[in-house]
Formats: structure tokens, sequence, C-alpha cells
């Protein structure tokens, strides 16, 4: 079992007489890509705050390598801090030059001349801006000043590195370069907490995410957790399950269920525990419908057969279309080459058949 | 003879003053920068610390303290003069100092003509650095000493502007100094020095009197001296702005 880094207990935070934050409960582990998801306003960057010790918390515990924040003081808490770095959203930088930027952290720690000197070259090579020491760092571009920046918050080599929404602004192709740069940092050890309201981004870095809504935490795991199974309404429409369906379970066998929607279609899907009567919310990733070919005869490998006219489609970027059903409303994603072969187009009526395994339910 | 040849020849006559380095213009011009540096220096030790005190300390009727350095920044210069003439006049509290009609005198009362503007302008650039700025100085493991410095830092541009801007004040009043200073020059040998007449005074006087290329030489400094401190600020602020908006 790896080390928690951080871990906050019953923690929140009220500007006023509005929490911020409630009843937040989370572990950070060693070397792991934390991200914490949610929209803006959910508390995100107050959540980094207080982890930082930016902020004091109005409620609860942060434990730091196992140690309680609060009774931590003086040159201690200092120790502490020099720890951690957080990088803002927009990754402000001070008015000076790119080299008095990065060497900022290890000049307040009182390191040598010829030792800082060296050490930023290092830095500014490791996020792809070597050469750029004496540029007015204010004259820089959004990428490269968020690149400053995450040199600024590693050239002391913090255990911790919290970084505020990093790709915010930025056109997809620096998107992906700080992305890489991230996980450069995290291989050389740093534990990284990664606010964020980017999907792909949770997805491609995050060891684990925490969903946060309205200031509190809604579920914790794995991507694939959060993305596939999630535990909450409010959860899976964050991540991206286009179709959420509320339903009554009509049928049990302790397995399988049979479940009434309120769109009018019946489902059978996977429901261990689940009982006659129970309100659920059924969940379908829009990727994972399938459209069934038009000759091929309907075998008994497809589960919950529905017929559809489509309303409306669309490209969507990456070579998928998203297609979206008149009756029942459902919205589907195919790649660009069934569209062709299929030849679908609006107006156009289609099978589709909803696995077991697409259907994923959720108490309501 | 006609105005034009009247003005013509007085500007050729200032400037062969100016040129010539003629004694009294340079011990006038000599007492001008002596007493408004000294004020602008006094008042900038002041006035720094002060504000970097104001902007990062809370208390009670903060809000107020701000009203009245605001206020006092329109000071009335005649009005200064004779509040530090009644306080030092010889039956005044500091009358036993025997300062009226000093130099010493005169660098008070700019000084508290200068004082306010030097720190009400830097206060505000010190409560405009961003507290983003601020919070990354504290996260990348400052101090509290390294925090303020590093907004001081920040600031400096408008700090600047803030000491040429007492400084401007201070070189350019009359009512304050002619009240304290006496506006006295000493007849030495056959020359005359100035002992508290500054740049200001002299052109009242000599304007007064009909020495018009004195008084013109007397313009063409003090308004050289003025336009050299805007040129500076100019510059620095050019240099140093680039990249201002993106805070």
């Amino acid at each position: 079992m790896s080390e928690s880094v951080i871990e906050a207990r019953n923690l929140c935070k009220k500007y006023g007489e509005k929490y911020a934050l409630k009843d937040v409960n989370l572990k950070i582990e060693k070397g792991e890509v934390f991200a914490v998801m949610g929209s803006s306003g959910a508390g995100k960057t107050t959540l980094l705050r207080l982890l930082n010790l930016l902020e004091a918390p109005t409620c609860g515990e942060i434990y730091f390598f196992g140690k309680e924040a609060s009774s931590i003081r003086g040159s201690e808490r200092l120790e502490l801090r020099r720890r951690m770095a957080l990088v803002a959203q927009g990754a402000p930088l001070f008015r000076a030059s790119v080299f008095d930027n990065v060497a900022y952290g290890l000049r307040v720690r009182g390191y040598s001349r010829s030792y800082i000197k060296n050490k930023v070259s290092e830095a500014l090579e490791m996020v792809g801006l070597k050469g750029y020491e004496n540029r007015n760092a204010r004259t820089l571009s959004g990428g490269e000043m968020q690149r400053v920046a995450f040199a600024m918050a590693t050239i002391f080599s913090p255990d911790v590195l919290f970084l505020d929404e990093p790709t915010a602004n930025l056109d997809p192709i620096r998107e992906k370069a700080i992305e890489d740069i991230i996980m450069k940092i995290n291989k050389i050890g740093i534990t990284v907490v990664l606010a964020t309201h980017k999907q792909n981004e949770a997805i491609s870095l995050a060891d684990k995410i925490a969903v946060l809504y309205n200031g509190q935490i809604e579920q914790i795991g794995s991507p694939e957790e959060i993305f596939y199974k999630p535990r909450s309404r409010v959860v899976a429409e964050f991540v991206g399950t286009e179709n959420v369906i509320d339903g009554v379970v009509e049928f049990s066998n302790g397995r399988e269920v049979i479940i009434r929607t309120s769109w009018g279609f019946r489902l059978s899907a996977a429901g261990p525990g689940l009982t006659k009567g129970d309100l659920i919310n059924v969940c379908i990733r829009p990727e994972e419908i399938m459209i069934i070919r038009e000759d091929i005869p309907v075998n008994p490998k497809h589960k919950n057969i529905l017929t559809g006219v489509i309303a409306e489609i669309h490209p969507q970027g990456g070579a998928m279309f998203r297609i979206k059903l008149k009756n029942p409303p459902l919205i589907i994603d195919v790649p660009r080459h069934v569209v062709d072969k299929m030849a679908l187009k609006e107006g156009k009526k289609i099978r589709v058949s909803l696995k077991l395994g697409a259907c994923h339910l959720i108490r309501a | 003879m006609g105005s034009m040849e009247f003005l013509y020849e007085g500007f050729i006559k200032a400037l062969k003053l100016i040129i010539s380095l003629d004694p009294y213009v340079l011990s006038v011009t000599k007492v001008q920068l002596a007493v408004s540096g000294t004020a602008v220096v006094l008042g900038t030790l002041t006035a720094i610390p002060l504000a970097i005190l104001l902007a990062f300390t809370k208390f009670p009727g903060k809000a107020m303290s701000q009203g009245l350095i605001t206020t006092a920044m329109g000071l009335p210069p005649v009005g200064v003069g004779l509040f530090v003439f009644l306080l030092i006049t010889r039956r005044g509290p500091l009358g036993f100092l025997d300062l009226l009609y000093t130099p010493s005198a005169m660098i008070l009362a700019q000084y508290i003509l200068a004082t306010p503007i030097i720190l009400g302008v830097s206060l505000s650039a010190l409560e405009e650095v961003p507290q983003k700025i601020k919070d990354m100085a504290f996260s990348l493991g400052g101090r509290y000493s390294d925090v303020i410095w590093i907004v001081v830092k920040e600031a400096k541009l408008g700090i600047l502007t803030g000491i040429l801007a007492g400084f401007g004040r201070a070189i350019a009043e009359v009512g304050a100094i002619l009240t304290v200073g006496g506006n006295i020059v000493h007849i030495i040998g056959s020359q005359e020095v100035s002992y508290t007449r500054t740049l200001t005074t002299a052109i009242t006087v000599e304007a007064r009197q009909g020495n018009i290329p004195e008084a013109i030489a007397f313009g063409i400094i003090l308004i050289s001296l003025a336009f050299i401190v805007n040129v500076v600020l100019v510059n620095y602020v050019m240099r140093f702005s680039k990249g201002y908006e993106n805070v």
C-alpha cells in the first residue's frame, strides 16, 4: 500500500453563509495523478487552495504525510509549504524576466547563484523553453506562460504539485503539449493534483478522479469507475453520459432486471441486488449504443432492440458522428465509416441494440 | 520696438545667463533642487514604509485613513505654508527651533505637501497587485517578507510614479515656500546669492521687478527640470510596462 501524501477529513469552507466546500473526504496517494473534476463554481479552486495552505478551512482537517496541518506551525509549516506548489489558473507570472520567474522558488530557499543558474536551464529545458531565460515573462503566449509556470513550480522538486485548470484557454495542440509535460512531471515522482472540467484531460492523465458538485464530492474512483460506473445522475451527466433515463424495476431474478423506462420502452440489464419497484436511472454512454445493420436479421445476441428515426446527425471531430434519435430520444456516437456504409442520414429509420453491459443502473 | 522683439531679447539674454552659469541663477537653482530634493527624499522614506504597512494590514478605519490620504494629496500650498509658519514662528509651538525663513522650514513645508502624494499613489499601486501574484510567491515557498518584497517589485512602476509626482508637486509650488522661506537673497561682495530663493519664487520677484531675462531664464530651467523628470518617467513606463495588461 502506498503512502498517503494528503488526506482530507470532513473538510468544509464557508464564504459568508455559503458553503464553497462541504464534507470533503479524500486521500491522495504518493506518485499518483489525482484529478478533481467539476464544472465552474463546483469548488475545485477552493479545494486546491485549502490543500496548498493558502487558505484555512472552516472545518475539518488536512493531513500531510500523516500529520495534521493546523498543528504544524512556524518553521515546520514553512518546510511543509515548501514541499508543495500551486500553479493557479491562467498561470500568473511576475513582472520580470523568464529567468527571474523560474529562479524564484530557489532564491527564497537561499540557493547559490551558480546552482540556480544550472537548475533554471534544466527546468526550462524540461518544459521545452530552452534559451528563454532573458525573455520578458509578460510578453509570452498563453501556452508559454503555462510552461514557465510549470518550470517555476517544479524547479525545487516539490512532493506535490497542484494544477488549477492548466489547459484552460489553450488550443488542442498546446493542450496536448501541456498534458505531455504533466506526464513528465509525474514520472519524475511528483504527485499531481489536477483541477479540471475537461473529461479528456482527466481520462488521459488521472489515476484517480474525484467529481465535485456544489462543493461536495459525488464520487471518487478510477477513470473507468467514474466514466462507466457513475454512482449518481450528476456524475453520469457530468462525465458525458448523454442518455440518462428514469425507470422502475418491473422484474428481477436477482441478477438481471427488466426495467420500464419513462421513455416508454422496456430494457433488460444486469442489476444485481435490485428488486421489483426500485426507482432507478439507466445510464447509457452514446458510444456504447450499437446500430444493427439492415441486412442482418435480429439474433439472440442482440439485446434491447429499439427502433427510431434519425432526427439529427452531426460530425463530432475525431472521425465520430453524433446521432440524435426521435422517439426514443437517444443520443448515439458512431464512427464515420459506419455512417458511410449504412448511409445514415436524417429521417432514416434504424434499429439499435443496448447491450446488457452498456446499461449502467443507478438507484434514483 | 515691438513686443516680439522685447521677448526675443529677453530670451537671448536668458540663454546667456544659463550658458555662462551665472552665479546668481546657479545659486537659485541649487536652493530649489536642495529643498525640493530633500523634501522628496524624506517624503519617500516616510511614505513608502507607511504605504507598505497600510497595504498589508487590515484595521478598523482603514477606509477612512485612505480617504484622509486622498484629501491630503490636494492640500493647498498656501494653507500648508501658513500652517508651518504658525508652527515655527517665534511665538509658535516650535518657535524655539528658530526655523522661520530658513531652507529647513521650506523643506518641512514641501515635505508636508509631497508625502501624501507619494503615499497615496504608492498605496494604490501596491493594492492593485493581484492576489494571484501574492499567492504565487507564497505557494512557491516564500515567507511573508518575500511576499511583501515581490509586491513592492510588482508595484515599482506605480511607486516611482508617486515619487515623481511628489517631486513635481514640490518643484512647482510657490505659496508654501514663499510664506515660510521668505525669498531671501544674500549679497556677498557684489554678488547676489540665494539663501531661500527658489526658481518659482524667483520668477515672481524678477517678473514683478521687470528683470525679464532673469525671469525667463528661471522659467526655462524650471520647465526643463519638469521635462527631464517626465522624460525619465515616460521612458521607464515604456520599458517596463510591456505586458502590463496581461496581469
